[in-house]
């Protein structure tokens, strides 16, 4: 009898902590007092990266370098990496992503959660835990496996040690947050993280919404013609409201890829451009969306993992 | 261009790329990347057995009704 998965097999422990107004959650397939000492480091990480880009505490980084203590190249240089980081990330996303808020001041608040999560995964690699999961309020970063295999000398696989199943990750359905609306594998090897952020949309009537009452209804039959003729050429188009025969708007993107600060980035930026930007995924090799529509309908990207038997039952070519 | 469309139950459910354009490099990056796509391909069977789960970011406040609130639960 063979059952060393059962018997050597850590079960996953999780454990919780406040950061960032939300709840981050730590799970690692080691014992659970294990678990609650790295929680406790990546805890930390949280409380620095907190006390030094919030723009909420008048003593932060930020703040000073808001009011003009510190000048930008004066800075510390953890600070001056998210600044590089945001700024990035400002121009790949042809300004749907800003480093700076509306009235004028910095705030990197759209990298920090997310840079902070990679900073904090780095900090269970370094002391020695190969399979985590970090969920930092719905955004999640994993690495390695939930159920490792072990070396084992009654293991027919030790000579491959570490391996394991995939991580399975959960997308919320917007429209029932006790739903799941799809499911992924990730990663599942040891040193290969797989990150998976969502963005929503919280209200309507936002502002980048304001054609959604005229929406001739749902996506039934994909016009790609007028899709790529309806293109925003940047953000201020895409307010335009004369555009017709568009997609439902987009009321949450999930973006999945190797790296956490990238996914969430996209995540919020095909939130805020509508499924029309979906093209910028071209330029992310490895990153794939999913979006749900207002009118419940989805659209996600080429290689978004999905089953296929829904797919064979009938195919047929035609020219547009 | 040329489009491959899957129909199942009189509806559209897949449309992918067989030829574009390529003097419209535009066009082509929208035909492959937007897809619509049904529910039950992206729902795994196994869907109920998952480790963490991703969403609109939740408040404290929100976290505790959460699906992975119930998670954490389980697995502390």
């Amino acid at each position: 009898m063979n059952t060393f998965q059962d018997d050597d097999a850590a079960r996953l422990s999780t454990r919780t902590f406040e950061a960032m107004g939300t709840v981050i959650s730590i799970s690692a397939p080691i014992d659970s007092s294990e678990v609650a000492v790295a929680t406790e480091t990546a805890a930390r990480v949280f409380m620095d990266a907190e006390e030094r880009f919030s723009p909420f505490l008048s003593s932060s980084e930020l703040s000073r370098v808001n009011r003009g203590e510190i000048l930008l190249p004066d800075a510390s240089a953890t600070f001056r990496e998210v600044y590089a980081l945001a700024s990035e990330f400002s121009y790949l996303t042809h300004g749907h992503f800003s480093p700076y808020s509306p009235s004028g001041d910095l705030d990197l608040n759209g990298v920090v959660k997310a840079w902070t999560i990679r900073e904090a995964g780095n900090v269970l690699d370094t002391v020695g835990i190969p399979h985590w999961s970090i969920n930092a309020g719905g955004d999640i970063l994993v690495s390695g496996s939930p159920a490792p295999s072990h070396p084992s000398a009654h293991d027919p696989r030790a000579r491959t040690p570490f391996f394991g199943t995939p991580w399975a990750l959960g997308i919320v359905d917007p429209h029932d947050s006790s739903q799941l609306l799809a499911t992924i594998d990730a990663t599942g090897t040891p040193g290969f993280q797989t990150a998976l952020a969502t963005s929503g949309i919280a209200e309507r009537g936002h502002h980048i919404w304001s054609r959604a009452d005229s929406h001739p209804g749902p996506l039934t039959r994909p016009d790609l013609r007028n899709r790529s003729a309806s293109i925003p050429a940047g953000p201020d188009q895409s307010l335009d409201d004369t555009q017709t025969d568009t997609p439902a708007p987009i009321i949450q993107v999930s973006v999945m890829g190797p790296d956490i600060v990238t996914a969430d980035a996209l995540a919020t930026s095909l939130a805020a451009g509508g499924s029309t930007s979906f093209s910028m995924l071209s330029q992310f090799p490895g990153y794939e969306a999913l979006a749900v529509l207002s009118d419940g309908s989805l659209v996600a990207s080429n290689n978004w993992p999905r089953t296929t038997r829904h797919r064979e039952r009938f195919e047929q070519s035609v020219m547009y | 261009m040329q489009v491959s469309v899957t129909i199942a139950d009189g509806k559209i459910t897949d449309v992918t790329t067989l030829a574009a354009p390529d003097n419209d490099g535009r066009s082509m990056m929208i035909a492959q990347r937007s897809i619509p796509t049904l529910r039950s391909e992206v729902l795994s069977s196994q869907s109920t057995d998952v480790q963490s789960v991703s969403g609109a970011t939740y408040t404290s406040e929100a976290y505790l009704s959460s699906l992975q609130s119930a998670l954490d639960k389980a697995n502390f």
